[in-house]
């Protein structure tokens, strides 16, 4: 009956004082050996700002030059959040709302003209509904430009052998 | 005219009652404790288990004074009595809870001449009203009539059982080989050598039995927040509920002074500076006492960052099946000791 891991827990129970003193050390120790150097694996979110690695799926970018109008990002968007718009005497462009985007990347995949590209820029405060829709000279705007400027510490996420995730300060 | 009444004022506050009860050891020295203690047991858990603990409210001191503002907001939230409550209890618990856990201040010296008040039983005085607090929070689960405030009442009085005959065993291992209850004498007898040396069992005891009497981790059953919200205080809210979170600590702090005065060498190594008589004879060993009373508290809240919690039944087998018979040992080492040194 039962499996390994009951069989662990009902092992612990029947631990000699001995090991049962030397589990509490073992406790304090690490306790003691953390509280003298801490690793932490949260950062101060505002002032210090995590830079997502390539590739991360964040705001949407339009390359106005190459978009050919085909409206294929508009039909394959599962959220509508992609809307195809004209602007007087142009072709037909895309426009996106970000109060609806799920950031899937299906309009990134499918655009032929890879007019569609991804920004690293995740984290962006809209103060009205309005401001969250993206059309025209706004679309083309790459916000990974602001990414980088301002008061902040900029830390990268890496991965650790011996402490998992950690954050290497890159400026 | 004026003058007069300073000095009324002045040798009021000095009058050693007052003096004990208000500033130090009392309610000012433990508000300021309360402070230092509940803000460092955030922070030290914050270090272990990787994160910051408290720091927006002031980043430059590593929000230090997170505890002023929670007191802020405590004070002025309103405070909702719930319509099934029996309201004259519910009100009275947590307040005379907090006044009595802070009065065995009133027979624990913090100086050799300066006494709250001349007795000569203070150890026995001061152990028996510490037992007497956690009458009121059981009053208050009963009164505040909800389910997780029964339960909780209901763990609280098991550990109390469990708990109050371990530390006053524990305390008796020490007085046994000061061969006085009178805190004075206990302490001037470990002038040379520290209680915990002399009797490290009843020390260990008495300090595990703080822990529990006290709902420290891995002990904090009867206010177990995932399991039972607060236990006797859930219905609690605004400054009645900061009171009754300022409980435990108050009587952590009363218990660690104690345990100061029996195991750590009170005020010793006492340091005499030549000057007022009133600096070398009150606020040297007061601050000598104190910090060491602050020093082993702030051990006790490190316990929150290491462990988890207990169930009921091992806490209640743990103190029946164990701690009870080290409080015993200690005893007998104690009375061993006292033996040998008579035989020498
Ligand atoms: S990322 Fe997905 S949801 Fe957002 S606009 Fe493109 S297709 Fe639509
Ligand atoms: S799929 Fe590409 S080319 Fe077609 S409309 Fe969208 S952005 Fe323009």
């Amino acid at each position: 009956m039962g499996g390994k891991y009951v069989e662990k827990s009902v092992s612990t129970r029947n631990l000699s004082l001995l090991s049962k003193a030397r589990n509490h050390l073992k406790a304090i120790m690490l306790g003691a050996k953390l509280f003298i150097r801490p690793i932490r694996i949260t950062y101060r979110y505002p002032i210090v700002k995590e830079i997502p690695q390539e590739g991360y799926r964040g705001f949407i970018v339009l390359d106005d030059q190459k978009c050919i109008g085909c409206s294929l990002c508009a039909r394959i968007c599962p959220a509508s959040a992609m809307k195809m718009f004209q602007p007087q005497e142009k072709k037909l462009r895309p426009a996106i709302n970000y109060e609806r985007c799920v950031f899937c990347g299906y309009c990134v995949d499918i655009c032929p003209e890879n007019a569609l590209k991804h920004a690293r820029t995740h984290d962006v405060v809209f103060e009205s509904g309005e401001s969250m829709l993206y059309i025209g000279e706004k679309f083309t705007v790459d916000p990974d430009t602001q990414l980088l400027t301002g008061n902040v510490r900029m830390y990268r996420v890496k991965v650790d052998d011996k402490r998992g995730l950690i954050y290497e300060p890159i400026r | 005219m004026l003058e007069g009444v300073i000095i009324f004022l002045k040798n009021l506050i000095l009058w050693p009652p007052i003096f004990y009860l208000l500033i130090a050891p009392g309610l000012i020295t433990i508000l300021i404790a309360l402070i230092i203690l509940i803000w460092a047991e955030r922070k030290i858990a914050g270090r272990i288990q990787m994160r910051y603990g408290p720091l927006e409210i002031s980043p430059k001191i590593g929000g230090a004074i997170q505890l002023l503002a929670d007191l802020m907001r405590y004070t002025f939230q309103e405070i909702i009595i719930p319509r099934t409550a029996d309201t004259l209890p519910y009100l009275i618990a947590p307040i005379a809870g907090f006044v009595i856990s802070l009065l065995p201040v009133a027979s624990i010296p913090i100086s050799p001449i300066y006494l709250p008040s001349p007795m000569n039983n203070s150890i026995f005085v001061a152990l028996a009203i510490t037992t007497l607090a956690p009458i009121f929070s059981i009053l208050a689960a009963w009164a505040s009539n909800n389910k997780f405030s029964l339960i909780g009442g209901a763990r609280e009085s098991f550990l109390i059982a469990a708990y109050e005959l371990i530390i006053i065993l524990s305390a008796v291992g020490a007085v046994i080989i000061y061969g006085t209850s009178n805190f004075i004498e206990a302490v001037s007898a470990q002038q040379k050598i520290w209680g915990i040396i002399i009797n490290p069992i009843a020390a260990v005891a008495f300090y595990v039995a703080v822990l529990m009497a006290t709902g420290r981790f891995p002990f904090d059953i009867a206010e177990a927040e995932a399991e039972i919200v607060m236990g006797a205080y859930t219905e609690y809210s605004g400054l009645l509920y900061g009171l009754s979170m300022g409980i435990s600590y108050t009587r952590m702090f009363v218990y660690n002074l104690i345990f100061t005065l029996l195991f750590l060498g009170g005020w010793y190594p006492l340091i005499a500076l030549p000057g007022h008589a009133f600096i070398s004879n009150v606020i040297l060993p007061g601050t000598i006492v104190v910090l060491k009373t602050i020093v082993v508290s702030l051990t006790m809240v490190f316990t929150r960052a290491i462990y988890g919690r207990l169930r009921i039944d091992q806490a209640l087998g743990g103190a029946w099946k164990f701690w009870f018979f080290v409080a015993v040992a200690g005893l007998i080492w104690g009375s061993a000791f006292v033996a040998i040194q008579q035989v020498i």
